[in-house]
This record gives C-alpha cells, structure tokens and sequence, in this order.
C-alpha cells in the first residue's frame, strides 16, 4: 500500500461512581424506569447549580493514572453551547482546556510484541440524556443525563486498525479491573469514535482532513467501518479526488460509510469556564502522591493481592494501609524468581516481622533469600542431628512415650541448636516422627 | 421594624394571621397603583401564618421560638427570580409564565425555617435585566413617590413593596446594581452581599459571576438581621463562601469615630447629577462630624467598568438563557423579550470563536485589574462612600427606546459586583422635587458588618425611614 494509516481513537467511558457528576441523583442509566434518577439540576430547572463530584474525579484521576497519562495541577469546567433535546442546560460541562490529564504513553503488550499509544488528552465531563424515537415521537429520559463521563483522545498513532482495536480491548480490560467503569458497549457505559485519513508513505504530517467514524458500538462494528472507510479512501486518493473534512457513519448491512456532516455545518460551542464552579487545583505534592500505588481504591489494591495468591485476610489488613501496601507490592516485585514465596513475604509484613520503617523492601527479600539458600534438607545430615537429639534428651523421650507429644519441641529446639538454626524445620520434625513411632 | 414585629408577635399583641391579613390587605388596595406583586399567595400566606399562630401557641417558652425563629411571623415577599416550592415563578417573563417549580431556593428554603411568612411573588425587569423596571413582560412597576416615575430596578417591586410598607422584607438580587438602584430611588435600604456569601442555588441566573442575593428594607438593622439568616454555606453552591457569618447586629450602633471612608473620585465627576452629588456631599459632612476621616482615594479602572460589565454580563447571560427552549417548560423562544434577545445576541457574538479573546477574555483580565484597584483602595479606608445612581428616576417610558442611556445607571454599581465586593444602599435624602436620593458604602469582601456599621450611623441622624410616600 501506497499510502500510511493516520488513525486515532476517542473512547467515552461512563464512571460507575454512586451519585452522577453534579447530583446526587443515582448514577443509574441503564435499566431503570425513565426519569426517576433525576433533580432540578440534571433537569437544568431554572436556578439549580452544578457542584462536582469528588469521586469522579478521582476515579478519573486513577483511571488516567492507570493509562499513563499525565495528571494535570489545574481542572478547569467549561460551558459547551448548543442546543439540542437532550442537552437540558443547552451546554454541556466538560474540561477542553484544563483536561483531567494530557500526554503520556500507554503501553501494554499483546502475544508478547510491546505496544504503545501517545496521549494527546483525558477529559471529565457529563453524559447527555437520552433520546428515544417511537411512534412518531421522541422520548427523552434524563436517567443518564449528568453521568460523569471520561472522554479518552489519543494521538492519531495508531499503526494499524488492529492495534486501535486491540487498544480499546485493553482499555476496557482496565477500566473493569480498577472498577471504574463497567465499560459494557451494549449499555453504551463505553462508545468508540475514530479519526481516520490516509497520507503518502514517507509524508510528514498530518494530511489536510480527518474523518471522524461515530457512534461505534462494538469492536467488530470498529473493525469493520474502519477497513471500509480505509478502502473508500485509498480508492478516491488513487483516483486523486481530494477528501474533506467530515463525520460519517457505517452502515454494516451495506458495508458502505455514509456522510453525516460536513466541516461547514460544524458547532461553535462558544466554550468559557463554567461561572458556577471555582477552579479544581491540585498541588505538585497531591499528583506525586496520586503517581504512587497508594492512589488506588483499597478493594482494587485488595483484589490484586489476592490475585496474586496472598491469604485474603493478609490482603485486606494490607490493601488498607497505603504505607504497608507500597512496602509489599514493592517486596512482592523483588521477591520475583527468588524461591520466597508470597504468602511468606506478607505473612511476616502482617506479623511485624520486619521493620518497614527501618528495612527496606529489597534488603528484605534479600535477607529471606540468604535465610533460606542456607537452610539444611539433606536427609542424610538431618539423621545425625536428630539420632543425636534422642540421644541426648532421654527425659524427653520419656515424655513422648507417656504421650506427652509437646515434648518433641525440646528435641526439634536441641536439632536447631546443632545446626545453628539452619535445620528445615519441617523435616526434622517429619523425621523425628517417623523415628520414634 | 423586624424587631418591633417579633416583639409585638411573641407578647401575642397580634397573632401572625392578623398580621398576614393587614399585609394582604394593603397589597390588595395598593398593587395595582404600584404593580409591585406578579403574585400574592393569599391561600399559602393564611395558611403559614395558621401554622405559626398554632406553633406559638402550644410553646410556652418564648425564648424557644425567638432563638429557633429570628423571622418568626415576619412578611417577606420574594423577587420573581427566586424558585419558590409551588408558587408560580416566571422571572417576569412571559416565557416562564405557569412554571411552577419543584423546590425553594436556598435563600426562600433559609427564610422559611427562621418562620417567614411568603405574602407572594415581586415585579422586576424581565430575568432581571434593565435598570428600570420596565422590561417586565407584566408591565412596569411605579415609583412609590411619583407613579409617572420609575422605581430603579432591575428588582423593581423590591424597592416598590418596601417604600409602601407592603411586606418587612423583599428579597432581590443585585447583579449590576439591581438593589441597589431601586433602593436609592425608593428610600429603602439594600445589601449587596459579597459574592458567595448568600447562595445563588434556586435563583434564577443572570450573569452566574456576579449575582450576588440580597434585599431590601425599610432599615439598616432590617438588611442586616436578614442577612443573618440568608448568609452562609450551601452545599448546593459551589461558588459560597465557608467562612463564618458573623451576628450582623452585634455592635451595629457603634459609630463611625475613628473610621476612614474613602470618596473614589471616580464616582463624583460632572457626569453625575448635581442634586444626587450634593445629596452626597451632605452625607460625607455629617459622617465627619460623627468622627470619621474622609479620604480621597482613586479607583483608577473605574470607566473601564461598565464595558466590561457589559460583555461578561451577556455573555453569561447568552449560555444561561439557552434552556428556555420551549421543550421541556415554559413557552417557545418568540416569548423572549426584546432586552433578552438583545443580551443574548450581544452575548453568542463576544463568546463566538475569533472575537472570545478579544471581548470576554479580555474583560475578565480589564475585571482583574478592577479588583485590584479595590484592594489597593481597602488598604487605605475601612469603606468607599459613593452615589448609587448618577440620575434621578426618569419618567416611565422615557428611555425604553435608548438602551445604552439605561445601561450607563449603571456605571457606578457594576463595578462592585465585578469585584464581588458587598455594598449597602442607605437613604441620603431627596431631590428638589421630592423624589429620593441613596448613597452606597462599599466594603472589603466579607465585612458586610462594618458596611451596617457606618449605614446605621447615618440612619441614626438621618432617620428618612421616618418618611414615607404619599399613597
């Protein structure tokens, strides 16, 4: 092919916080009765105002945290101007200028080859309502209107639409991990757009128009519109037609995309910050913070744990306190490929066994590594130490034959003074067991 | 009189129904001279007063009912901007007209619970925009002192229902000077509060950056006992203010001796009718003879003020007033008056992509520099003393046909609410011709008790609450 793929995804993620952006109406849009999950404020009632709320930004912050993207100091609300049924305000809030994140570069991998996507910008903003047309008429239901809303843009780096795809897939994957976001397509928690043109092999730049591929409910339907429009592209571009600016949609039975809208019919949003809410600012010493594993919800931290085959009640006493879980997942990390189990490492954090305030993680590990490389197992040596035990404590014997089975702690204690500690304790006690019945 | 009121409720002289009814009564002979209530809720306001009367009956302890009710039984009347639970409220707009709404605005809600009684609903310039009070789509209010004039606006029926003793209370807004002027020509009181000190949340909006929520009275002490109730956080607000609200009345009656209240001479140039600086004049005399020291200071970015105002202010105006599309409530758009569609039009220009830098970010840098003068001016004075109008009251009808003649009434207002500074509007005195004349004092953001302060000090020697209009 002639020509070099300039592709770019948008991906609209509904947050599943309690309450919706700037209500305390249920944050429930799907699958309850029309319009009982609203307020004069996601109403737009005459004189009802719009206060943020806190856990979606967080959730925002972590979601775009988790991508790699970069955490901005300042988030700025700005009014979005135009008017349509379901946009009760006739603005829509969301953050154009002053973003939740920008830049920064997602990597993930896919059958062992390393992938990476540019962010251009991740935006906060609020849902619509929702239309529906029957019988002639249209039906609006405000259930969704104030959902909060992440607006995901990447650059237009996407090497190939698989990628794109596979991209959206990860995202999706995330987005569930960090229960941010159930990210159901078929309940439109998550709606794909894409940007797509075609410049010459070996051009610099971007090419002088941009597709833009709405209202993309599946990743087949992205796949598929995507390859189609590509097609239409590089065929109208062989016939050296010159591509304009525009919206299009697919028509999957047709396998055809289809104009919507052109440049000339685009929106002046008249954007300018929202009046009714200050400036959200977060110091250099918050976003460091939030860089680190402790900005993440206690259950995810808790999940991940568990996971990783940690007792859950480890888990929990862990995921709850930020220092101790930075400290493990830390140790967790050194202790990959040594034979130091994981349950052991948090068994002995839980238990206080080590100083996590004077230790550090690494000298941790490596002292349980040292520790263990020098422990005896050899059946052999074990044999003399513990024929030597039974024949150096014959009161304890004694004991053990009346029954008084605690005795055999004196014999393992006379192995462990012999073998200056290095016995496996384990063994000598299986051993001493086999020996003396 | 709020004092006097309780006082005569709480020893059972008059019971609250007794009370409602005179108010009822007087609006009933008196509104349609004036045309200060779009509505009077005869059935709400017999029914609160029904539900007070029972309450301070079966409570033995006064004190109960003075402590838990400071507005126990007290008449107020509401701009018609104010959402209020089950009242009609149409922002004096025939758009609006039958919108009920489904909740009370935080400042009606705070009134209520301190034992209020609603009498009804007030005239004012169609969603608050004009000067005058004529752009109201239910017809003009008329000055309480000469019904050919105007009475300020754009909280028309505030100054109007106050001056003729038709409720204690009126409730306003002030977003360029709206309580302000119909005060200065009404011989009222008002209090713009800083931003953020009086939730906005149920209020319709005009400009969302400078509505501030205040009141008119017949007294200072009036403003500044209501003020007490309305001030303060509103979870539903995200623009107020956390910082305490101080009791208003305590030490009101403390003087002016020993304060520097500033004159920007900014506000009396030859541009501002002689009998009004006059009027002014007389004030800063009396106050220096009560002890203050007068200060010239300079507001530098002064005549900047009004062009600013009017870009940020129909700018917001222009996003705010997009929901009044006819689908959900109210009527369709043709309904828009032409002072809205005016602002509207003026506003989607100077936020249009290529001239948004040019005008409305403009503005709010020119704002800025506004604020600063102000700062720089409160380092030197505790108050700025100034007239609130720079003309007496025209006659009804006379500018309808020269909006900028109305929007320059507000050259001497608009800056405090870019600043977002409180501003009380004190009776100074009247004209040749006995219409009246305010003077305002300005203050530093949040100290509304020193505005009560210097205003009660004037009120004192002055006493023109004495004086009333000839009905």
């Amino acid at each position: 092919m002639k020509y070099e793929l300039v592709l770019g995804l948008e991906i609209h993620l509904q947050l599943n916080t309690k309450a919706k952006m700037f209500c305390s109406c249920k944050n429930e849009p799907f699958g309850s009765k029309p319009n009982t999950h609203v307020c004069p404020i996601c109403l737009g009632l005459p004189g009802a105002m719009p206060v943020p709320n806190k856990e979606a930004i967080e959730k925002a912050q972590i979601m775009a945290q988790t991508l790699g993207s970069n955490l901005r100091e300042e988030i700025i609300f700005e009014r979005k101007n135009y008017f349509y049924p379901d946009l009760p305000k006739a603005f829509q809030l969301t953050t154009p200028h002053y973003p939740v994140s920008e830049s920064g570069t997602f990597k993930w991998t896919h059958l062992n080859e390393k992938k990476e996507i540019s962010w251009r910008e991740i935006h906060i903003e609020e849902d619509t309502a929702k239309s529906m047309h029957k019988n002639g008429k249209t039906w609006i239901d405000f259930n969704k209107s104030g959902v909060p809303l992440l607006e995901m843009v990447t650059e237009p780096d996407f090497k190939t639409i698989e990628d794109a795809v596979l991209f959206a897939k990860e995202v999706q994957k995330i987005a569930r991990e960090i229960k941010a976001s159930e990210a159901d397509m078929e309940k439109g928690h998550m709606r794909l757009e894409a940007n797509v043109s075609l410049r010459k092999k070996g051009q610099k730049g971007l090419p002088s128009y941009r597709v833009e591929i709405k209202n993309i409910n599946s990743f087949t339907f992205m796949k598929n519109a995507l390859s189609v429009e590509v097609e239409r592209q590089t065929q109208a571009l062989d016939k050296g037609e010159t591509l304009y600016q525009e919206t299009r949609g697919y028509n999957e039975d047709k396998k055809i995309t289809f104009s919507q809208r052109s440049k000339e019919e685009a929106h002046d949003y008249r954007y300018f910050p929202e009046p009714d809410i200050p400036p959200i600012r977060f110091s250099k010493i918050e976003i460091k913070k939030m860089g680190e594993n402790s900005f993440m919800l206690p259950e995810i931290k808790k999940e991940m744990l568990v996971k990783a085959n940690i007792a859950v009640g480890n888990a929990t006493i862990i995921s709850s306190n930020p220092k101790m879980y930075n400290y493990t997942s830390e140790a967790l990390d050194q202790a990959k490929g040594t034979i130091i189990s994981g349950a052991t490492i948090t068994s002995m954090i839980v238990n206080k066994k080590v100083d996590i305030n004077v230790v550090s993680p690494k000298e941790f590990v490596e002292t349980l590594v040292k520790e263990k490389e020098s422990i005896v197992t050899d059946d052999s040596q074990l044999s003399i130490w513990v024929d030597q035990a039974i024949a150096d404590n014959p009161k304890a014997i004694d004991d053990i034959k009346k029954g008084k089975m605690a005795a055999i702690g004196v014999l393992i204690g006379s192995v462990m003074k012999y073998s200056k500690g290095t016995a496996d304790v384990k063994k000598v006690h299986d051993l001493l067991q086999k020996k003396l019945t | 009189m709020i004092k006097k009121t309780l006082q005569e409720l709480t020893e059972k002289q008059l019971s609250v129904s007794e009370l409602v009814d005179s108010y009822l009564k007087r609006i009933d002979s008196l509104n349609k001279k004036l045309n200060a209530f779009i509505t009077i809720d005869y059935e709400g306001a017999r029914k609160r007063a029904k539900e007070l009367d029972e309450l301070i009956h079966h409570e033995n302890n006064l004190n109960h009912i003075n402590k838990k009710y400071p507005l126990f039984g007290i008449p107020v009347a509401h701009k018609d901007i104010y959402s209020t639970k089950s009242i009609e409220t149409t922002a004096a707009s025939n758009i609006l007209k039958g919108y009920i709404p489904p909740y009370d605005a935080t400042a009606v809600k705070r009134a209520h619970d301190a034992g209020a009684v609603v009498l009804g609903k007030l005239n004012c310039d169609a969603f608050a925009h004009g000067a005058t009070g004529e752009n109201s789509d239910f017809g003009p209010t008329k000055n309480p002192y000469d019904f050919t004039k105007i009475p300020g606006g754009s909280s028309s029926g505030s100054g109007a229902a106050i001056a003729s003793d038709l409720c204690i209370v009126a409730s306003g807004t002030d977003t360029g000077g709206s309580l302000r002027s119909p005060a200065s020509f009404t011989n009222t009181t008002a209090i713009k509060p800083t931003y953020g000190r009086v939730s906005r949340y149920g209020i319709i909006a005009m400009a969302s950056s400078t509505d501030s929520i205040g009141h008119i009275t017949r007294t200072v002490e009036d403003c500044a006992q209501y003020l007490s109730v309305t001030a303060g956080f509103d979870p539903h607000d995200a623009t107020s203010s956390q910082s305490p609200v101080p009791d208003y009345l305590e030490g009101i009656d403390e003087g002016v001796r020993g304060m520097k209240i500033g004159i920007p001479k900014e506000y009396m140039t030859d541009g501002v009718d002689a009998e009004i600086r006059q009027a002014t004049e007389v004030v800063i005399k009396k106050y220096e003879s009560l002890g203050a020291s007068i200060v010239s200071v300079s507001l530098a970015h002064t005549e900047y003020a009004l062009a600013v105002y009017y870009i940020v202010q129909p700018s917001e105006i222009s996003s705010n007033l997009g929901r009044f599309d006819g689908i959900r409530f109210g009527a369709t758009r043709d309904q828009f008056g032409a002072e809205a569609k005016r602002r509207i039009m003026i506003g989607t220009y100077a936020l249009s992509t290529g001239y948004y830098d040019a005008y409305y970010l403009k503005a709010q840098k020119v704002r800025t520099l506004i604020i600063e003068d102000f700062k720089k001016a409160f380092e030197k004075v505790d108050v700025l003393l100034a007239p609130v109008s720079p003309v007496m009251p025209p006659k009804i009808g006379e500018q309808v046909n020269d909006p900028l003649k109305n929007y320059l009434m507000d050259v001497l207002v608009g800056p405090a609410n870019l600043a977002g500074i409180p501003s009380l509007s004190v009776p100074a005195g009247f004209s040749s011709d006995g219409m009246p004349i305010g003077v305002q004092i300005m203050g530093n953001h949040f100290d509304e008790k020193t505005l009560f302060k210097v205003g009660y000090a004037l009120e004192r020697e002055l006493k023109l609450y004495e004086r009333k209009p000839d009905l």
